[in-house]
């Protein structure tokens, strides 16, 4: 879970430095990639730890935070 | 006047050359997940590289001799191939990792694959070695490496809270995450007191011609430049400490690292990490291959010198033309730079009893050290930095195991 919030407080700060040109596309693109990748493989674990509904509806708003996150920094990627 | 100048020259290159793949990560780890909590194992590995540095370095000026020589003069051949795996296993993993941190950087700053980019860093590194003399390789690197200073200009932008940065220089412990706190300390000592450094510097007092008169300028070079390069350790750990954790970020890419600085400079600190992350690697990439085939030539025997012509010590060129075509290959074949940074420092810090404890016999052998052999104060701070070796020996592979996964 950790991880997930890590990456969804890295595509924020990705987006804002993107947005006022501090970085450039390529680490913008490569640190999309990465979190895609973290949402592909912490979904399939967290839905393997999950076992309780509260456990679930926790794990799926992490997720669904992570995948705003990587929709809003897609277009300033490249 | 010009040994004064060579003072000058060693303090810069020790500050330049301090940081490296090695200490950039893990200082950056440690301020993303402790904040300023971990600033004392920089502070501890720092003091103890010194010490380290400064009684290579006496060594080498008062005897002649480089450690690695002694190594296998005094304890015999058979002993000798402990140490020569010891140092030889972490040091080629550290500069494999050094050419994975330049090579992603280059990556970070154009977008083509950092696995392209090792064959191109392995090459020139090796022509640096090549064509070069030692006093390129030494100072060429460092002083272009001083562009690591903007890691302080990051945290004076920043303002940190300077009496908690204090309250970090004392050993705490952690509230949270216990196994990946001590985990981050013992890689943070595993990067700062990495073999190759001490044993380097020994090898480089001699390519310099030091000698007994050299004393002083090796007690600065050692103290003083130390002191300095671990205050921009500190300074990198600050800067994620203040960029990384309040936002919690935890710091397992390159990728995510290369923002520490943007946050606070803009593109300029953009630019400036991915330059310093570049140059402070290459310098490190051609340092530890020079560092493999001096422990190799000095072990075996062998006619050993950077200043030489290749041919005139033509094994000892073929050895570090040898490690540095290896070590780009596990780069080549798309290793992951960050987790093989970790996995060196864990075995860096495993690796320090086998040169660490016989240095504590050689400093007291009279034969050796004349009237330079240790004194009380010497032989208790080597004590300490011994027993802590071994501590580091039986902690750093469980801690790896339960911390850093």
């Amino acid at each position: 879970m950790s991880r997930v919030r890590s990456w969804t407080a890295t595509t924020k700060l990705a987006a804002e430095l993107r947005g006022v040109r501090s970085t450039n596309a390529a680490v913008t693109t490569q640190l999309l990639r990465r979190a895609e990748r973290t949402h592909a493989k912490e979904a399939k674990e967290l839905a393997r730890l999950a076992t309780t509904d509260s456990q679930r509806v926790a794990a799926r708003g992490l997720l669904d935070s992570l995948e705003q996150g990587i929709v809003r920094l897609r277009p300033l990627a490249r | 006047m010009k040994k004064w100048g060579e003072v000058a020259l060693g303090v810069v290159t020790s500050m330049g050359g301090f940081l490296e793949v090695g200490s950039i990560a893990t200082s950056i780890q440690a301020g993303a997940a402790f904040g300023f909590q971990l600033a004392w194992a920089i502070a501890l590995g720092t003091i103890s590289l010194a010490i380290l540095m400064e009684m290579t370095g006496r060594l080498a000026a008062v005897s002649g001799r480089s450690y690695v020589d002694l190594l296998r003069e005094h304890l015999g051949v058979r002993f000798f191939v402990l140490p020569l795996v010891a140092v030889m296993i972490p040091s080629f993993l550290v500069l494999v990792s050094e050419i994975g941190g330049v090579s992603i950087a280059l990556q970070i700053a154009t977008g083509v694959a950092f696995r392209w980019w090792a064959i191109p860093v392995a090459l020139l590194g090796w022509l640096l070695l090549w064509r070069g003399t030692f006093k390129i390789v030494e100072n060429g690197t460092a002083v272009l490496g001083l562009v690591s200073l903007v890691f302080l200009a990051a945290v004076l932008v920043m303002k940190p809270d300077w009496s908690a940065v204090g309250a970090g220089l004392l050993p705490s412990a952690p509230e949270h995450d216990r196994a990946n706190y001590w985990y981050i300390a013992v890689s943070i000592l595993g990067a700062s007191i990495s073999p190759y450094l001490y044993l380097f510097y020994s090898a480089g007092a001699l390519e310099d011609g030091w000698t007994i008169k050299y004393l002083n300028v090796n007690r600065i070079t050692a103290g003083v430049g130390n002191f300095f390069g671990g205050g921009l350790s500190l300074m990198v750990l600050l800067c994620a400490a203040m960029v990384l954790m309040p936002r919690n970020i935890q710091a397992d890419a390159y990728e995510q690292i290369s923002l520490v600085l943007a946050s606070p400079l803009g593109r300029d600190g953009f630019a400036l990490f991915l330059f310093t992350l570049c140059i402070t690697c290459f310098g490190a990439t051609v340092e530890i291959t020079l560092a493999c085939a001096y422990l190799v030539a000095q072990g075996l025997g062998w006619p050993w010198s950077e200043n030489m012509r290749p041919a005139r010590d033509a094994r000892f060129a073929t050895t570090y033309t040898i490690v540095i075509a290896l070590a780009a290959i596990p780069i080549v074949l798309g290793t992951d730079p960050l987790e093989l940074t970790n996995i060196s420092m864990v075995v860096s810090a495993a690796s320090l009893p086998v040169t660490v404890i016989p240095l504590l016999v050689l400093m007291n052998d009279e034969r050796v050290m004349t009237r330079h052999s240790n004194g009380w104060l010497g032989n208790t701070a080597l004590v300490l930095i011994s027993l802590m070796a071994i501590v580091l020996f039986f902690a750093a592979v469980p801690l790896r195991w339960f911390g850093g996964a």
